[in-house]
């Protein structure tokens, strides 16, 4: 098994009503980024400023270009001091936000976008680097959603600071202690899911299904998220989405799902037992483990350990495949 | 796959609150639902249909029904507004025209009001002015849908009371005792609940009350008018009593309280502040 395949990715971003009716595009982006060579897998979401021009190509230059600087230079970042850090990562991404500019006769400052970016290493080192607006959260079973970064409004809600706002603040972290997923938001939808204390239910949600789904359904739930945020709370921003998922995790985290959880991911009415939800948690596990899909017999193996027949297999996580959790191909299984 | 995180959540808290035997296990942590900046808004739209508003009769029709209309068009507020209409005279006494709901549940596809609802606007004046037995049941009625979102998880702001009358209250003869003792429970109770930024209570006054006095009788009862109007809202002043002297200035409360509705659902207004703030400077000219 390679190292890259331990994380799990899923990105989303929406046009907010507000620009919609105005008849401008989505200003926000979102990247990813795996280091071939260590496994340090990067997401970053960016807000590009309403007020700049050029705002959604900043903010594309801000995303693309630190998920790249935090994989593949995870190692140099790390050494660094906080303060030399984050001046050779604003350094490093002020360069091309000044190229574009003068390539396209901008002004930087028409460029204006806002930054949140996490790198985890397979050895369960993480790097946060955040500017502007928006929150990151790190989600444990053991203390639920936590608030790893989020900015602190001084002033008007619309007063932020931005990557290349001389003397910009930010914060920096660098730590090892391991969290089974990461999410990351920009100002659009963080109102409605973060206090600065506290982590709202559907983020956590959001969070837990990540270890379930695949990432067009956690697309999905994301978009369902942020419907629910414009109908019911006013939401009207641009919005988008990161998570990052430490597959190593799944089985702890899909053992405290309760049976309701259970029930609305599989279809189920009747509860699920406790023993049914373990062989689901290392089903899952040893499909996230294996990309390149498992025979029957591996789930027997490892998963279902008093079957060995492949139609008892079959039966055992028949559920898995009614509800297009997980696919068959030419007898080997995969995640959906 | 159903929706999950954008869903309803409250199943996957365990007896409804125990976020954490969904997480982790048996600790009960508070219950976190999405921090809605804007929660719903319960709002209840009581109106005299004594007699003496006859001549306001078609218009208050017409007048709720495009009420309705504009908040239901607004993207946000549509889903957010609780609505309730009651009417109250002597001889229909107090009529639930349109009991407590989502603005939603009562228009059609198009984000007009159903048939249905729009007929139980039909607003037929007469009778006398049982302006106590109103309050009652409306304070009452707001209180409990109050409550019932708070169960539900739904952040309901503080509710709001509009009352709209252009006269006196009057009862049967044999009721003015109980009437007047419960109007004055009324009050207190109103007066206790504002201060407690429990509701926010807003009165118009209607019609010829709102004109100058023409002799020392009538001078009397429209200050007694005014007086109770102001009670009724709460406050020590009368920054929540607003006029409504001719059918275009009550058009032009609607359109101040659909204005209200959907601001304070959609986010900009919230609720909680209006008991500080004079609405009665809002409107002008059209509103004292």
């Amino acid at each position: 098994m390679k190292e890259k395949n331990i994380f799990t990715t899923c990105l989303h971003k929406e046009t907010g009503l507000m620009h919609q009716l105005k008849g401008k595009g989505c200003e926000d982006a979102v990247a990813r980024h795996v280091s071939e060579e260590t496994g340090v897998t990067a997401v970053a979401v960016s807000d590009g400023a309403g007020s700049c021009e050029h705002a959604a190509a900043g903010s594309a230059i801000v995303s693309e270009t630190v998920v790249q600087l935090m994989a593949e230079k995870f190692e140099l970042i790390w050494k660094l001091d906080e303060e030399t850090a984050a001046e050779y990562l604003i350094r490093k991404l002020c360069a091309p936000i000044q190229h574009a500019a003068e390539k396209n006769m901008w002004t930087p400052e028409s460029m204006y976008a806002t930054l949140l970016c996490v790198a985890v290493h397979p050895d369960h080192r993480f790097l946060l680097f955040h500017i502007g607006d928006g929150a990151i959260i790190g989600y444990n079973p053991a203390e639920n959603g936590k608030v790893l970064s989020k900015y602190q409004h001084l002033g008007a809600e619309n007063e932020t600071t931005f990557v290349n706002v001389p003397n910009t603040t930010y914060k920096f972290l660098r730590s090892t202690e391991s969290y089974a997923s990461f999410l990351l938001m920009t100002d659009g939808a963080e109102p409605y899911l973060t206090m600065p204390d506290r982590v709202a239910f559907r983020a956590i949600l959001l969070q837990q299904i990540s270890f379930v789904i695949s990432e067009r359904e956690l697309e999905e739930q994301m978009a369902d998220l942020l419907q629910y945020l414009r109908n019911h709370c006013g939401m009207s921003d641009d919005a988008s989405f990161a998570v990052l998922t430490d597959y190593r995790r799944t089985d702890e985290i899909l053992e405290c799902m309760p049976s309701a959880m259970w029930n609305d991911l599989l279809e189920c009415p009747k509860p699920v037992s406790k023993k049914k939800i373990k062989e689901y948690s290392l089903f899952l596990q040893l499909l996230h483990q294996c990309p390149e899909g498992v025979s029957y017999k591996q789930i027997g193996k490892y998963v279902l350990k008093d079957k060995h027949k492949i139609k008892n297999i079959r039966k055992a996580v028949g559920k898995m495949f009614k509800e297009e959790l997980v696919e068959e191909v030419q007898g080997r299984v995969y995640l959906k | 796959m159903k929706k999950i995180a954008g869903g309803n959540i409250d199943k996957y808290m365990v007896g409804g609150v125990n976020l954490n035997s969904y997480i982790k296990g048996d600790t009960q942590p508070e219950k976190v639902d999405v921090f809605c900046q804007a929660g719903r808004v319960p709002a209840l739209l009581l109106v005299d249909t004594s007699a003496s508003m006859d001549d306001y009769a078609d218009i208050l029709k017409n007048a709720v029904i495009e009420m309705i209309n504009t908040i239901a068009n607004h993207p946000v507020a549509g889903n957010k507004v609780d609505l309730e209409v009651v009417t109250f005279d002597t001889v229909s006494q107090i009529n639930i025209r349109i009991p407590a709901t989502e603005i939603k549940n009562i228009v059609d596809s198009n984000k007009n009001i159903k048939p249905e609802y729009a007929n139980r606007l039909d607003f037929s004046c007469v009778g006398g002015t049982p302006t106590g037995y109103a309050l009652a049941t409306a304070i009452q009625d707001i209180r409990e849908r109050y409550q019932d979102l708070k169960d539900a998880n739904k952040a309901p702001q503080c509710p709001i009371l509009f009352i709209l009358s252009d006269g006196e209250p009057c009862v049967e003869p044999n009721l003015t005792q109980e009437h007047d003792k419960l109007l004055n429970q009324m009050k207190t109770q109103i007066k206790q609940m504002v201060k407690a930024n429990q509701i926010v209570v807003v009165a118009v006054e209607v019609g010829e009350i709102c004109e100058q006095p023409q002799n020392p009788a009538q001078k009397k009862d429209r200050e007694d008018m005014h007086q109770l109007m102001q009670e009724i809202t709460g406050l020590p002043n009368k920054h929540h009593v607003l006029q409504a002297r001719n059918i275009d200035e009550l058009q032009n409360f609607f359109k101040f309280t659909s204005s209200l509705l959907v601001s304070s659902a959609s986010g900009s207004q919230d609720t909680t502040q209006l008991n500080q703030q004079d609405l009665s400077q809002k409107t002008k000219p059209v509103l004292r």
